[in-house]
């Protein structure tokens, strides 16, 4: 507990002895003060108003914010102490509006730490370059926009690996899995920063009218992220809906396509899958009983059938889209043992199917025969190494010591 | 020289020749523009033209345009280049688009480059006549110059649209100019985007770097990216959904392609009746999903021809359960609540709570019933289809839109059910006797 206290007090004397010497930094320097307050205030309102579209919401418009400021601070000069000075003390405001809104106080540096210490590196490679090339701030020329390419690309090498290194320790994910998620955004990063860019590049020739002009292709780009991102939600939205059909038929455990995702997803990703494979054990989890809507028909019934039926018959539905033949293959092959006695498992069968299978036997034995975490965890345990991998399972265990939750 | 070829080859020599003339014109005796900065354009705009994004949103489609604008605004505004010049060398080369080649199309891209070339080299004498004499802009006269850029591709959609209409309309018939009824809205849209080049050119020859255009250029690129990726993602959701309703009429072979034809026949009711791009958008995902709830239906209730009272019941109940699944996805809900009627009791059918939409889908999947042999019962002639419609009491089917599914079915010259009455019954006997 004492401990506890010696640490807060540490970090916010930290925090204030910065806060004073950043303030005390810009006074001195030659930028206005109006243009510094009205810069540190536009990072913090930027990371409330318009979240842009990434994993977990991470970037935002104070990105473009800072991007403009090396150019708006002062009129045809860059400091770039004084710089990084304003955005510190914008970083300060943004973990307040942060911490307002999350809640988290812990949380709250963390984000703000990360952005100020992502925007330090670009600061750094700008201005280094900006001398390295002899281009001077202000004429807007090519080698201007080189250093400022330079620095943009170490402004987001130093987030992704900060990123990564952070977001990891809140749950159980594979730093992997993060920096990979976080790759996939880049395209968002970019037009954040060219966003900033470009405003303060035109700041000095046609003074505000920059804002609206810098954000016309950014409000462009801004909507096509956003629809890509409703696409893609409305499709998961669409494929659960689907996949729970056998369900209300009767034909399956009710709410087992459901939980058997939630499992899996965890899984994967404390496995270190990438991204696309994730998303790809969501689809498949999902759907992984479709197949289950055959039995609806008196003639198959009447005829019987065996568990690889049931899943050739699910892929051969999911096949019927297109776009879905990957996911079709896993669901193939998810009835498939680890291997058989005597034989070495079979490479061919992709991580994917074997998530599939464990997290779906998980739940048959959970909720299907009533069996306790542990009781269940057992049966599998019985099962490692002949008819599930034994390093799913292990996967599993961890998982659910850590407590995810599976709606029942 | 088959009809069609002839008609096509009239409209693309028409086309073409004066797209080339106006292309020659343009090197001859036009300045030539400043390269530095229209290479970046050109490649912009050859770019956006070549992956062309099928969106059901005007506001997007016409990205290609507001890249024109902006280099028309520029370049008409710079004392040594013009704006005509620059379009239509940008416009030569937007429609050469590697699928056509592919395809072995000569049509497309023919016509295309007349088209696209015509209607740059308009607009850009547009923006040259309005903005020549500019000089040297001040920043406060952003505006001004922005609503000349609006006004130049405001015409650029127009005498586009306009040449589209006439090649269709000369070269396939009437029928096929009918998607083209949004028209009001896609000129809205043109316009503002016009609007917005036109403030972005201006801005662009005010700080004349071609860094900035660079910069302006990337964020460009990377939102039409986004855009087609999502494109291609909205096709694969569809696709999905599709197969879904494929595998569901895959266990029935009487009701095989039954999806499909509602879906068809709704769209030209909705296409008869002038829906927007959107409203047919909405038809199509209701229709496709409307006998999603026969997947929960027990399989031997299906294929009865009469069911008990509880039978109904179990069959409504499973169906029910479905939509509400359905439902939970926030874009199929208003669908669901068009598309989950025709398990409604008769008895309970409230006139206040039917729409449009909703008896297009109950009008066409009616129709389809009708017309089509199922197990229980033989097709109707087409004309006794109609009939049938009209003479029923419930009001679910609109007088409007069984006359527009009837002229729409004249239009296209289709027939569907059994040929005629007395074959039909000559049919159902013979159905009978082998039954």
């Amino acid at each position: 507990m004492a401990s506890r206290i010696v640490w807060r007090t540490v970090v916010a004397g930290v925090v204030l002895l910065a806060t004073v010497t950043s303030a005390s930094v810009v006074v001195q320097s030659d930028a206005s003060l109006v243009r510094a307050a009205l810069a540190a205030v536009a990072i913090a309102a930027g990371s409330v108003v318009v979240p842009a579209v990434s994993s977990r919401n991470r970037l935002t418009l104070a990105t473009s914010v800072g991007a403009a400021l090396p150019f708006v601070l002062m009129d045809e000069r860059f400091d770039p102490v004084a710089t990084v000075a304003v955005f510190f003390l914008g970083a300060v405001l943004l973990s307040i509006a942060e911490f307002v809104r999350k809640g988290s106080i812990r949380r709250a540096l963390l984000y703000a730490a990360r952005q100020f210490m992502g925007y330090c590196g670009f600061i750094a490679v700008f201005s280094g370059m900006l001398t390295l090339v002899g281009g001077s701030v202000g004429a807007s020329g090519w080698d201007e926009l080189i250093a400022f390419v330079a620095g943009g690309v170490a402004w987001i090498a130093v987030d992704i690996a900060l990123w990564s290194a952070t977001a990891s320790t809140d749950g159980r994910i594979s730093p992997r899995f993060v920096a990979l998620s976080a790759l996939r955004d880049l395209n968002v990063f970019i037009t954040l920063i060219a966003t900033g860019g470009l405003f303060g590049m035109m700041y000095g020739a046609i003074g505000w009218w920059a804002l609206p002009v810098a954000l016309i292709p950014y409000s462009f780009a801004h909507g096509a992220f956003r629809r890509f991102q409703e696409t893609k939600s409305t499709y998961k939205q669409t494929i659960r809906a689907l996949a729970q059909i056998p369900e209300v038929a009767g034909l399956n455990l009710s709410g087992h396509s459901d939980r058997t995702a939630t499992l899996a997803v965890a899984m994967a990703e404390d496995m270190g899958l990438t991204p696309e494979e994730v998303e790809d054990v969501e689809f498949a989890a999902l759907m992984h009983d479709i197949g289950h809507i055959t039995l609806n028909d008196p003639t198959v019934a009447e005829h019987g059938w065996t568990r690889e039926d049931l899943a050739r018959w699910g892929a051969e539905i999911i096949a019927g889209a297109p776009s879905l033949d990957r996911i079709a293959a896993y669901v193939r092959r998810q009835y498939e043992p680890y291997r058989n006695p005597g034989e070495e498992s079979d490479p061919s069968v992709s991580m994917v199917s074997r998530i599939i299978k464990t997290a779906s036997a998980y739940d048959a034995h959970r909720m299907g025969e009533g069996l306790s975490q542990l009781e269940a965890l057992e049966r599998l345990h019985q099962g490692a190494a002949y008819e599930y991998d034994p390093e799913v399972v292990a996967s599993l265990r961890r998982v659910l010591d850590s407590g995810v939750t599976v709606n029942a | 020289m088959k009809p069609l070829t002839r008609r096509q080859l009239r409209i693309a020599l028409i086309y073409a020749s004066l797209g080339l003339a106006l292309v020659v014109t343009a090197i001859v005796w036009g300045d030539p523009p400043v390269w530095e900065i229209w290479v970046p354009f050109a490649v912009t705009f050859v770019a956006l033209e070549f992956s062309a994004v099928e969106v059901n949103d005007r506001l997007f489609q016409s990205s290609g345009v507001m890249v024109a604008t902006t280099a028309g605004t520029y370049f008409a505004l710079h004392p040594d280049a013009s704006a005509f010049t620059a379009m239509v060398l940008m416009a030569a080369l937007g429609p050469f688009v590697i699928e056509d080649f592919r395809q072995r199309r000569w049509f497309q891209p023919t016509a295309n480059f007349g088209q696209m070339v015509i209607t740059a080299g308009i607009s850009g004498l547009i923006l040259d006549a309005l903005l020549s004499d500019a000089g040297a802009i001040a920043s406060s006269r952003l505006p001004l110059v922005a609503l000349a850029g609006s006004l130049g591709s405001g015409l650029y959609s127009l005498i586009n649209t306009m040449m589209v209409r006439i090649a269709v309309r000369s070269v396939y018939g009437k029928r096929n100019v009918m998607p083209w009824s949004g028209m009001p809205l896609l000129m809205g849209s043109q316009v503002t985007m016009g609007l917005l080049g036109g403030l972005l050119g201006a801005a662009l020859y005010v700080v004349e770097q071609a860094a900035v255009a660079a910069l302006l250029l990337v964020v460009y690129l990377i939102a039409h990216l986004s855009l087609s990726s999502y494109s291609q993602l909205r096709k694969a959701h569809q696709a999905a959904l599709r197969g879904f309703v494929k595998a569901l009429e895959a266990r029935d072979l009487y009701t095989r392609g039954h999806t499909e034809r509602v879906a068809y026949f709704a769209q030209l009711i909705g296409e008869e009746l002038r829906f927007t791009g959107t409203q047919l958008e909405r038809l199509r995902w209701a229709c496709l999903i409307h006998d999603l709830g026969k997947l929960a239906i027990p399989g031997e209730l299906l294929s009865k021809p009469q069911l008990a009272a509880e039978e109904f019941d179990q069959m409504r109940q499973a169906a029910r359960k479905v939509e509400s699944i359905l439902a939970e996805v926030d874009f199929l809900r208003p669908m669901v609540s068009i598309a989950g009627v025709h398990y409604l009791d008769l008895d309970s059918f409230d006139p206040s709570n039917w729409s449009l939409e909703a008896s297009i889908i109950a009008t066409a999947d009616a129709f389809d019933a009708l017309t089509s042999t199922r197990r229980y019962r033989m097709a109707m002639s087409q004309q006794e289809a109609f009939e049938e419609l009209r003479a029923d009491t419930t009001g679910r089917f609109y007088p409007d839109v069984i006359d527009a599914l009837e002229k729409a079915l004249e239009r296209t010259g289709e027939v569907y059910g059994a040929t005629s009455p007395a074959r039909n019954e000559a049919e159902a006997r013979q159905g009978a006797r082998l039954g």
